[in-house]
């Protein structure tokens, strides 16, 4: 196998229910804002979850809201490494993103139903009309950028975001791509993916405190906050970048996925895929457990996935699981789902930028078999070099990436 | 100027040998059921399966039988490429949600109701039979698979994305064998709109799956069945709002590799080269040694 090149992240761009730029979102994290609300996208009726972090400031023009995340988060991401404009045609661009399911509209399911039904008329509302297919936004960012390589779609659920920037990583490092656009995008604020969530009793109830109800790792955690957004990072090599001039902000320097192989919807109790995802994200980047600065869990406080995300920190870490700091970001903007990974990979290299670890809300009381060395009440300053980003899926599905503080 | 991409020479990938193969298809008219029993190792799992994930398991449990590779190497020396097909949602379900959501006119969506007649009625079973990653965690749950996946949606030109993404940890030696497949269940309200308002001849639509399990040479014990040679892909975006749909351009991810492995099993030899209406594009050369 011949030496893997160095994978530097030259442009970031972030939608969030906390911020819709980068420098937004950072200063949200860093001030312990949380994005959660009551839902007002639509009207949740009784459905026992009926509220969600959104996001609030950003105009729509799809009626998938995940198209319009995914392009101003890509559009700032590829502004941020390149400039404005196309890449120029030699470079072999390929974009790397975690989409999540198509949205359905039961409310168009009524009107196809109903004597009175038209037939949708212009090629876009035909595309939309019932249900929208999720990768319209790998085109629409393919063409808008010169991304001209093969897209790589991960639908790997809670896993996609993470598994989007680890398949980058690969392609970069291994000489496949001199550039690649990697993130996630994500919205089931919606009548059916709330339902569906709450049908099987994922989601926190916590509907008269929505600030308080994501609450990671808590002793009184009852289920994940829905959020959504979109984030993507620009990759390029490293030498070549420093050679045009682009700023560095971050390496990525390893990934890692596995699959438990357990059950549909809980993680293996003992977190062994977990730990094997993470075990070679770090072989991939030449380093070890004790290089480990922070991490960033994929902590969606419910009640099997946080524990066991503890067990495998724990058994990976060692002796040093009570010295190396823990965050959740999904604290702040609940659960984004495919787009979780990539928007809390920006938090971690904000965290590496800033040598700062935000808090994990809502920790009043870390629960008996949660016990890692939490960040809570306020921001840690800390040196900080890598930081483990974790994200683990429905189905069992583990992804795991190291982010990399640039070196001077 | 002209804002579309130049278009990239596609990259051509060394051979792999195909060691196991497995199918299961269901056309127009065919309403024979799928025994996925016999495939399962836990039947227990039967009640989380939709007809997606019971396509997956039986054509992967087929291609695995075939290949010989037994349980050391299934569990982390195997990665799971698999391209699913646009989402499916079969009519009981979608009938009674309408039923129980719509208001006394029966016309229009009533969002109260839907919140609680409608959510009700939702088997919570449904939420997971949704998931489109389902029919990985199907197949690695039967075949205790615990490795390198990757997980893709919607159309033939991501079966050439998975076949790439296999390539790629074959030859760095993260997996040495791969589990390279797709599946569809396209025979369904949803889809059939999809196909309708897409150009797809809803005669094409099949549920179907189809799994090759390959190898590189260094790996193989046994003479393969056939070597993939001269693997290209390329992309040239269109507007997915703009383009009218690419003549010839298949609709199933499941369609390359269906027709590769009828090459393989008719031991026709030949160049394979398909385009998916999105702007990939993908070819290879099927080699069969002799008998």
């Amino acid at each position: 196998m011949s030496e893997r090149r160095t994978v530097a992240v030259t442009g970031m761009g972030v939608v969030s229910p906390i911020g819709t730029s980068v420098e937004e979102f950072g200063q949200a994290l860093f001030s312990c804002r949380s994005g959660a609300g009551p839902i007002t996208r639509f009207d949740p009726g009784e459905l026992p979850t009926r509220i969600a972090a959104e996001v609030r400031t950003l105009p729509f023009h799809y009626r998938d809201v995940k198209i319009d995340f995914a392009l101003h988060a890509a559009r700032q991401a590829m502004s941020q490494a390149f400039g404005p404009g196309i890449l120029p045609g030699k470079v072999r661009a390929g974009l790397s993103i975690g989409l999540g399911l198509e949205l359905f509209s039961m409310d168009d399911l009524t009107r196809l139903r109903s004597p009175a039904f038209e037939r949708p008329k212009s090629r876009q509302d035909a595309l939309t009309f019932l249900n929208t297919p999720s990768d319209l936004c790998v085109h629409l960012i393919a063409r808008e950028h010169g991304l001209n390589r093969p897209p790589q779609i991960h639908i790997s659920a809670c896993a996609a975001g993470t598994d989007a920037i680890g398949g980058a990583w690969r392609a970069i490092s291994e000489g496949k791509l001199d550039v690649a656009l990697a993130g996630g995008t994500d919205s089931m604020i919606n009548p059916m993916g709330v339902a569906g969530f709450c049908r099987i009793t994922a989601m926190t109830t916590r509907n008269d405190e929505p600030h308080r109800a994501s609450r990671p790792f808590d002793r009184d955690r009852a289920g994940f906050l829905l959020g959504e957004g979109a984030a993507f990072l620009v990759l390029e090599e490293r030498e070549s970048a420093l050679r045009r001039g682009a700023r560095i902000l971050a390496t990525i320097s390893g990934f890692g996925g596995s699959l438990d192989g357990y059950s549909v919807s809980d993680p293996h109790p003992e977190g062994a895929g977990a730990l094997a995802a993470m075990l070679e994200a770090l072989r991939a980047a030449g380093l070890s457990p004790e290089d480990i600065s922070a991490v960033s869990a994929h902590g969606t406080g419910t009640p099997k996935n946080d524990p066991v995300e503890s067990t495998a920190i724990r058994a990976l870490l060692g002796e040093r699981a009570m010295e190396v700091p823990v965050m959740s970001t999904k604290s702040m903007i609940g659960h984004c789902i495919s787009a979780a990974g990539a928007i809390e990979s920006v938090a971690s290299i904000i965290s590496l930028r800033e040598q700062r670890i935000h808090p994990t809300l809502n920790l009043d009381e870390p629960a008996p078999d949660c016990q890692l060395r939490h960040v809570r009440g306020a921001p840690l300053s800390i040196p900080l070099k890598h930081i483990l980003k974790n994200s683990f899926g429905f189905g069992g599905m583990n992804a795991c990436i190291v982010i990399s503080k640039e070196s001077p | 100027m002209d804002p579309r991409p130049e278009r990239q020479p596609s990259r051509t990938l060394s051979a792999l040998h195909v060691i196991g193969l497995g199918s299961v298809i269901r056309g127009a008219g065919d309403d024979s059921p799928l025994d996925v029993a016999p495939c399962l190792r836990d039947r227990k799992a039967l009640k989380f399966m939709a007809k997606q994930d019971k396509l997956a398991v039986i054509a992967a449990n087929a291609a695995v039988a075939a290949s010989g590779l037994g349980a050391a190497e299934l569990d982390r020396d195997t990665g799971i490429y698999f391209a699913v097909g646009t989402l499916p949602f079969e009519n009981e379900p979608l009938d009674l949600l309408h039923r129980n959501s719509v208001d006394d006119s029966g016309t229009r969506f009533d969002l109260k109701r839907f919140s609680t007649a409608a959510f009700n009625a939702m088997n919570p079973l449904l939420t997971f039979k949704c998931l489109p990653n389902m029919p990985v965690f199907h197949v690695s749950y039967q075949l205790g698979m615990h490795g390198p996946y990757f997980v893709t949606y919607p159309g033939p030109g991501q079966w050439f994305a998975a076949l790439e993404r296999a390539f790629a940890d074959l030859e760095t030696g993260r997996v040495r064998f791969a589990l390279v497949g797709a599946v569809a269940d396209q025979r369904n309200p949803l889809v059939e709109h999809h196909a309708r308002r897409t150009g797809i001849p809803e005669s094409s639509l099949a549920d179907a799956a189809c799994v090759l399990v390959l190898t590189r040479g260094a790996h193989a014990t046994q003479t393969p069945r056939a070597l993939l040679a001269g693997i290209e892909v390329s992309y040239d975006p269109l507007d997915p709002f703009a383009e009218t749909r690419a003549p010839g351009a298949l609709s199933s991810p499941v369609d390359p590799v269906l027709a590769i492995a009828r090459m393989i099993e008719s031991r026709t030899p030949g160049n394979y080269r398909m385009s998916d209406g999105t702007g990939l594009v993908g070819s290879l050369t099927v080699e069969v040694p002799s008998a």
